[in-house]
């Protein structure tokens, strides 16, 4: 299997088990396969990191809302409240 | 063990949980609106959008805010709610059908690779040591996930943090659930490619020794 197709089972193992076969292909190749061995401990690497993620992180920094906007939304929240 | 890359964030500073938005909605808005405006933003692209999902978001946390169980900060529950808010934005446009590959492309994946499959010499993975374990790798990750399309960075990141099914991510981003599993590849490989140029770039944490397991 090559190195392509490879990435592409290393990223399904991610989402769902592999079957016996896919497993054992993987194991084969990165027993050999340095950029792939480093490929998918990059990956993991990355999950992790996404995971410790508080979901305020991820997103833009520095946009406010407008002062109307904010205006008008204050007005429902207090008609709400 | 509290891992080092984990950055505290205005939002974690102790709250009394037991304080009711009603009692002064005013300062429910000053404290959480900027921060969902800007989520919704970077996401839906579109300002007046934004601001409508921001008012949903804080009117529906001001009506069910006797179910919040004060398990999370206020802010992270009141994201919670604007997520579901925007995948729901998303599931009511209609339109047709975009192509996976509109959003995100096979040279996405295939470009770092020869004809026959192999690493390209100059895509090939370097070492990253302990990268992952440092609180920069977490600011590269930002930045990288900034150069994705806004609706597949979402999409990607609610598959990774558990809050969205496959299913659901499939309507989200109106393609196939076999495609999911493509946008997933591609997204990592790109996050991947991204962040080794931007976090290895010149430093010295490229290491010429191999790899263990």
């Amino acid at each position: 299997m090559s190195c392509r197709k490879m990435t592409q089972l290393i990223s399904k193992s991610m989402d769902e088990p592999l079957s016996f076969r896919e497993r054992f292909m993987l194991r084969l190749h990165t027993i050999t396969c340095g950029a792939c061995r480093r490929y998918r401990s990059q990956l993991e690497s990355m999950r992790n990191a996404i995971q410790r993620m508080t979901p305020d992180q991820t997103g833009e920094p520095g946009q406010s809302l407008p002062s109307d906007s904010r205006q008008r939304i204050a007005d429902a929240l207090r008609e709400s409240s | 063990m509290e891992s080092a890359a984990h950055v505290r964030t205005n939002s974690e500073r102790p709250r009394a949980t037991g304080t009711n938005p009603a009692a002064d909605p005013q300062q429910w808005l000053d404290d959480h609106g900027d921060a969902l405006f800007a989520y919704a933003l970077a996401r839906v692209k579109k300002q007046d959008v934004a601001e409508d999902l921001v008012q949903e978001t804080l009117l529906g946390g001001l009506r069910t805010f006797d179910r919040f169980k004060g398990d999370s900060t206020v802010r992270t529950w009141l994201v919670a709610i604007l997520r579901h808010k925007i995948l729901n934005h998303y599931r009511a446009r209609s339109k047709a059908p975009v192509e996976l590959d509109a959003l995100l492309g096979p040279e996405t994946t295939d470009a770092q690779f020869s004809r026959s499959g192999k690493w390209r010499k100059e895509a090939n993975p370097k070492a990253w040591d302990s990268a992952g374990e440092q609180a920069e790798f977490g600011s590269a990750l930002q930045l990288c996930l900034d150069q994705l399309p806004p609706r597949v960075a979402e999409a990607f990141l609610l598959g990774e943090q558990n809050e969205c099914s496959a299913a659901e991510i499939s309507k989200m981003l109106d393609i196939t659930a076999t495609n999911v599993y493509v946008m997933r590849h591609r997204a990592r490989a790109a996050l991947r490619r991204c962040l080794e140029e931007r976090w290895l770039g010149d430093s010295p944490h490229d290491s010429v020794r191999s790899e263990a397991g």
